[in-house]
């Protein structure tokens, strides 16, 4: 009896171990690509940039006088 | 242009449409009904152009390709998912900002503003092909720099535009007006 259940035991051990080894993982999910993270910062430094040069027309143009 | 005034009026009108757009994205869309289905009309629009136009050009290049509403995938991959903020609404929003915010003549936004946002779309979608093609040679795409990458191309063609805009597009128009 006591022989069964080792026997028992040690199949269900081992065809664990062969499920663990040989399960395959999930496939992954489809990934996201978003694109609008970084606008805010564009968009900020497109401003900063489009100012100055308003600024350095400003003053180009006060110049000649 | 070129005036203290003229820089302030910029500055203003590129904070209004900053102000519009977290209000509307942020707030009246979850708000109202009504306005939520405005405003995801827009996403509707652009999300349908570039799903449509990628799986067109992935097809014509010889991909096999299912998809659905949202997500793209060459037959045997996992492919990508396009997210509403991935299909550039914030982007293209930037641009049309940006653009006609800056003082120019009014001719000159008429024809130039519509290109460049053609032009964000299109390069989005280049993208989007690029990173299914991806996602089918290598599954483990996923790695954020190759993503980042591409995002990062596109805002330097944004600057690359907004310098045309400013230093050659704008001036030589000033000096037709002044012949």
């Amino acid at each position: 009896m006591n022989k069964r259940i080792l026997l028992t035991f040690i199949v269900i051990a081992v065809s664990a171990c062969f499920n663990a080894v040989l399960a395959t993982p999930p496939p992954p999910d489809p990934q996201l690509i978003p694109i609008d993270g970084g606008v805010s910062l564009l968009v900020a430094v497109c401003a900063g940039y489009g100012a100055k040069k308003l600024y350095d027309s400003r003053k180009q143009t006060k110049a000649p006088k | 242009m070129g005036n203290a005034k003229s820089i302030n009026i910029f500055l203003a009108k590129i904070f209004g449409f900053y102000f519009f757009w977290l209000v509307s994205d942020a707030y009246l869309s979850h708000q109202f009904v009504f306005y939520n289905s405005f405003w995801l009309g827009f996403y509707h629009i652009l999300l349908t152009i570039l799903s449509k136009s990628s799986v067109f050009i992935l097809e014509l290049i010889g991909y096999q390709t299912i998809h659905d509403y949202r997500g793209i995938a060459i037959l045997g991959s996992y492919g990508v998912i396009i997210g509403n903020h991935c299909v550039g609404f914030g982007l293209i929003y930037g641009v049309f900002s940006l653009f006609s915010a800056y003082p120019a003549p009014l001719k000159l936004k008429l024809w130039f503003i519509p290109l460049s946002m053609l032009l964000v779309m299109f390069s989005n979608i280049i993208r989007v092909i690029t990173l299914v093609i991806s996602s089918n040679k290598n599954a483990n795409f996923i790695d954020i720099e190759q993503h980042d990458l591409f995002n990062y191309i596109i805002y330097i063609l944004v600057f690359i535009l907004w310098i045309i805009w400013i230093q050659f597009l704008i001036p030589k128009n000033k000096e037709l007006q002044n012949t």
